[in-house]
């Protein structure tokens, strides 16, 4: 080595790095835990410092928040008041309405709905870049967070969990290029998959031509990919064309991601798989008195 | 010292950026602070040093903000400093127009490898927007320029106070 010169042994260098991290890109995209051990020691080095960024960035986001808040509190009283008055009125038949559709459920013998259990968490820090769309959050697996988990927020579905580490958890949100999620136009119970751009707008696709989609529509998540429950918002329709035999649907997200700060992580999001034919009374075997 | 203070600067440039996602997120697609300490050590040290910086820098950026491949951000930053700190090694960058053709090259090259790579992986890739092409490039052009007036200002500040301490 000592006899090389300088370009040389640089070009070597360079070939060793490069050839090392393509070694792990490869081993990413073949399995996605291949190269955890080295990404979490990387997050775990580096932790202090983002630790310190948080803390820097909770205060400014305190500092302007305060001072937003107080000139549209006021605007805002006006209008919460007006809407409480509304709402009452909207809550009673609601309430009515509830009532009566549990009557009905329990005569159709379904199932009652069961809520998925859940796990606030903070956002650390996120990038909105082109070709990324990524949360961070301050929980992780020595909180039940595991990868493949949904996570929801105020208004509807965020994204899913790719990663986690014992105090950290990343989340593809929605908008990412490589996000794709089950949906449905909640009007016309027309299925479809809703795939990010990269940018603010998310798309459907495989959707056809004469499908029944109006603009105004919303579309939640139909629950057939296994990572989302039934029911969760996605975004309303924007714009609606047919173009040959599919149409082209774009979506504006019910979330906004630019202004997350916290989000719900559903760790359990289905009851566990039960037979139909299998009676409701516990079945005999272990753990039965004689 | 050169390792520490080396180490400091991506640190310093990680902290930056999660500071800026948490206040926020969509500053981080106008901004790679790595490029810029990647720019200053190819222009100011070599390019072997350059290289590490970059590796270490883009690991790190991997780490905390890519959720689908783990080492693409290294391995980008890897390549355009090797290609810069040759360049460096070969012409006068050490100057404001320099500086910032370095940071504009760099910010322009990382974008299209970025893209780049994800195809060559079979993953999906927003189309590149020229807007947010040139507007990131001009970002980072501006910042390396400004980082090398902070730095040469310093450094002068300490080569005067050495001359002060020797009379």
């Amino acid at each position: 080595m000592s006899s090389l010169n300088p370009a040389r042994q640089n070009a070597l260098l360079l070939i060793a790095l490069l050839f090392v991290q393509l070694l792990l890109m490869a081993g990413n995209v073949r399995d996605a835990a291949g190269s955890t051990l080295l990404e979490k020691s990387a997050l775990r080095i580096s932790q202090p410092v983002v630790a310190v960024s948080r803390a820097l960035g909770g205060g400014f986001s305190g500092v302007t928040g305060g001072v937003r808040d107080l000139t549209t509190a006021r605007k805002e009283n006006v209008h919460l008041r007006d809407e409480v008055v509304r709402l009452r009125g909207e809550l009673d038949r609601y309430h009515e309405e509830s009532i009566e559709n549990q009557r009905l459920r329990q005569l159709l013998m379904m199932k009652e709905h069961i809520a998925p259990r859940s796990i606030g968490a903070a956002v650390v820090t996120a990038i909105l870049s082109d070709q990324e769309h990524v949360v961070v959050v301050n929980r992780g697996t020595s909180h039940g967070v595991a990868p493949d988990q949904p996570v929801i927020a105020w208004g509807g579905a965020v994204g899913r969990v790719v990663f986690a580490d014992s105090g950290h958890a990343k989340i593809r949100l929605l908008t990412d290029p490589n996000s794709g999620v089950a949906g449905l136009v909640q009007r016309s119970r027309q299925e479809g998959m809703i795939l990010g751009r990269g940018k603010g707008l998310l798309e459907m696709v495989y959707v056809p031509s004469f499908a029944d989609v109006a603009l105004g529509d919303r579309i939640v998540t139909s629950g057939i990919d296994g990572v989302f429950p039934k029911g969760v918002g996605i975004g309303v329709v924007q714009a609606s064309e047919a173009a040959g035999i599919a149409r082209t649907i774009l979506l504006e997200p019910e979330v906004d991601f630019s202004r997350l700060e916290e989000v719900l992580i559903l760790v359990e999001t289905e009851e566990p798989p039960q037979d139909p034919a299998e009676p409701e009374s516990p079945p005999s075997g272990a753990g039965e008195e004689p | 010292m050169s390792f520490l203070r080396s180490l400091l600067a991506v640190a310093a440039a990680l902290g930056i950026e999660a500071l800026a996602g948490r206040i926020s997120p969509g500053a981080l697609g106008y901004l790679d602070l790595m490029l810029v300490v990647v720019a200053y050590f190819a222009i100011r040290r070599s390019q072997r040093s350059a290289m590490l910086v970059g590796c270490a820098g883009g690991l790190l950026h991997d780490a905390w903000f890519q959720a689908g491949v783990f080492g693409i951000s290294g391995f980008k930053k890897t390549l355009v400093a090797w290609v810069v700190g040759g360049l460096a090694s070969r012409l006068d960058l050490n100057h404001a127009p320099g500086r910032v053709t370095v940071g504009v090259v760099l910010s322009i090259s990382d974008q299209f490898l970025e893209v780049g790579l994800y195809r060559l992986m079979d993953l999906a890739t927003a189309p590149l927007d020229p807007v947010r092409i040139v507007s990131r490039a001009a970002v980072t052009g501006v910042l390396v320029a400004i980082v090398f007036a902070i730095m040469d200002r310093k450094g002068s500040r300490t080569s005067m106070r050495g001359i002060r301490g020797r009379a």
